[in-house]
């Protein structure tokens, strides 16, 4: 039977974990109060009216799916063709160059994502996909309109984001598959293709490991979400050419008036838990997808 | 006859290589955006931009970022000067006693933490703040309020974003010390501490001092711990000798109010801060990748 504090070290440890796990039970503490006022409807329904102290944040659930799942989406076919480019087609001697561009995109801090995607990205999806794609689609997507913020620029440029992250996890899988693995399935007479898509397919935890991190990215994203998705309240989240709100950028957006109400606080907190299941969720399988062997 | 596997390889190979092309496209050309308009906006006030407070908006004149700059190094000072020193202890501490019960409940709960949506540590510290508010008002009863949106709380945040990429990294960079090293420094009687800092940490401190200055420029781009802890301020709080308990601006909060703003002036001025973040951002990567090599190659 080993004692809990081995080391006087081991109190700084107790300390820092006392302190986190305090810190994350005050944080559903303080999300209790909205939803004994409000209950199941807070989930259910799409409202936002501080005034009259109502709060149904479906809008913005829906918001975050949507926004993670088309951005994983794009990101994913993205993500494994550059992890398949580094390792295995690029030369060698470019490798590094590719590598250090995606760790340098990853570094970025998303607000700079944030005002370049506000001021140039909304602008030309709204020209070039939104305006062309919504003459015939509008029943489904939406009619956009200026200056082209909306939930599908928000996916799309967490798609952009999302993919530096991705294919870095993809791409360790692959380097990681043993020479002699790859120098069989070449002696066989396999053409390039055929050798990329059997390690694809041997890396598969990799990339659902890498895929779920990025989609724990796109939904807890802030700013660069909260700048380009149009902050409005949208029932109809699933019209992706409209401006809608994310868990996140609701939060974000809402904070500097939150105090003034009742039970405004305490609504952000419960919507915030969200996010933090749907990011505990998506880091520990991820993570365990990757370290599997 | 024609080789339809080549073929079909040929074509493949081309398209991913197309595809794996497509997304450097945004990077460089947000790159691009950002030196231009960073330095355009900056060349309109040069060098006041560099220290003057925002401009009215209409006025034509581009103000300056001085307060964000200043609450930038503040937060981040403080958060690295409290989260470097913690998070040293606890990985020396994991990579000591690895069959600990304690190691194990601290990897789970501080990796959780790791790539976690930073908005959820912005929130937890202002309900922190808030419930310790709650009960000393309830169980001490005196009329004192920590305040709940100040350089405290955010830097706070701060280190409890840097705290788990810290701690993963260090304790992986002790635990990949060769048993021999270990062996010779405990064989000549020094205690787990002294071992720990005398020898282990000098050891392994090129790794080291790469994974701090990676973690100080993750923390210098974060915005959303900040909403909710420094909350921004757009003018220069330095002054005032409670400013520790007053909330704060940073080059990122500014960024995200000011482009959001219609005023073009405020646009203009989120380039230049973004330039200047991107700037310092970035260098500390490159150093950090400079000496992890010279670490490897040693």
């Amino acid at each position: 039977m080993s004692r809990l504090i081995e080391h006087p070290l081991g109190i700084v440890m107790l300390l820092v974990i006392s302190i986190i796990s305090v810190m994350i039970i005050f944080l559903i503490i303080q999300s209790i109060p909205i939803l004994l006022y409000r209950g199941l409807e807070f989930l259910t329904t799409s409202s936002w009216n501080p005034v009259k102290e109502e709060y149904g944040i479906l809008f913005a659930l829906g918001g975050s799916v949507v926004v993670g799942l088309i951005s994983v989406a794009l990101g994913a076919v993205l993500s494994i063709s550059l992890a398949v480019f580094v390792a295995e087609i690029s030369p060698v001697r470019l490798r590094s160059i590719f590598v250090t561009l995606n760790d340098i995109g990853a570094a970025v801090p998303t607000v700079i994502y944030g005002l370049w995607g506000l001021i140039y990205l909304a602008p030309f999806l709204y020209d070039y996909v939104m305006a062309p794609l919504s003459t015939f689609l509008s029943n489904v997507l939406g009619v956009p309109s200026r200056p082209g913020t909306s939930i599908f620029t928000a996916s799309v440029l967490m798609a952009i984001m999302i993919v530096p992250f991705s294919s870095a996890i993809i791409r360790e899988g692959l380097l990681s598959i043993p020479t002699h693995l790859r120098e069989a399935i070449i002696s066989i007479g396999a053409t390039k293709w055929e050798l990329i898509w059997i390690q694809v397919k041997m890396v598969k935890n990799y990339i659902i490991g890498g895929l779920l991190i990025g989609f724990g990215r796109a939904v807890g994203e802030t700013v660069a979400v909260a700048m380009v998705v149009g902050n409005v309240i949208q029932p109809e989240f699933y019209k992706i050419f409209l401006p809608g709100y994310t868990v996140s950028s609701l939060i974000a957006d809402q904070y500097q008036n939150a105090e003034a109400y009742t039970y405004m606080v305490s609504a952000l907190f419960a919507a915030s838990l969200f996010i933090f299941i749907v990011g505990l969720l998506a880091n520990m399988v991820g993570l365990s997808m990757v370290r599997r062997k | 006859m024609i080789d339809l596997r080549g073929l079909k390889s040929k074509v493949m190979v081309a398209a991913i290589s197309i595809l794996a092309i497509l997304p450097f496209i945004p990077i460089v050309h947000l790159f691009f955006t950002v030196v231009v308009n960073g330095i355009y906006a900056i060349s309109q006030n040069f060098p006041g931009f560099f220290y003057m407070e925002r401009s009215i908006p209409g006025s034509g004149v581009i103000g300056g970022v001085g307060p964000y700059i200043i609450g930038t190094a503040i937060l981040v000072s403080i958060a690295t000067l409290i989260g470097v020193p913690l998070s040293i202890l606890i990985a020396i501490y994991a990579s000591e006693f690895i069959q600990s019960r304690l190691t194990n409940v601290g990897d789970v709960i501080i990796t959780t933490l790791f790539e976690f949506p930073t908005i959820i540590i912005g929130l937890m510290t202002f309900a922190l703040i808030s419930v310790l508010n709650d009960m000393i008002r309830i169980y001490l009863l005196i009329d004192v309020e920590l305040p709940k949106f100040s350089v405290l709380s955010g830097s706070i945040a701060l280190t409890i974003v840097m705290l788990p990429f810290l701690y993963v990294q260090i304790k992986e960079s002790l635990r990949s010390i060769p048993i021999s090293i270990r062996e010779a420094a405990y064989s000549l009687g020094l205690s787990r501490i002294k071992a720990n800092f005398y020898i282990f940490l000098v050891y392994a401190r090129g790794s080291i001092v790469t994974s701090i200055l990676i973690a100080i420029s993750k923390i210098m781009g974060e915005t959303a711990p900040l909403l909710f802890t420094a909350f921004g301020s757009d003018f220069y709080t330095i002054s005032d000798p409670g400013f520790l308990f007053k909330p704060i601006g940073s080059l990122t909060l500014a960024i995200y109010n000011l482009g959001l703003s219609p005023y073009e002036e405020w646009i203009a001025t989120a380039w230049g801060a973004a330039f200047i973040l991107l700037l310092m951002v970035l260098s500390l990567y490159i150093i950090a990748r400079y000496i992890a090599r010279g670490a490897y190659l040693r």
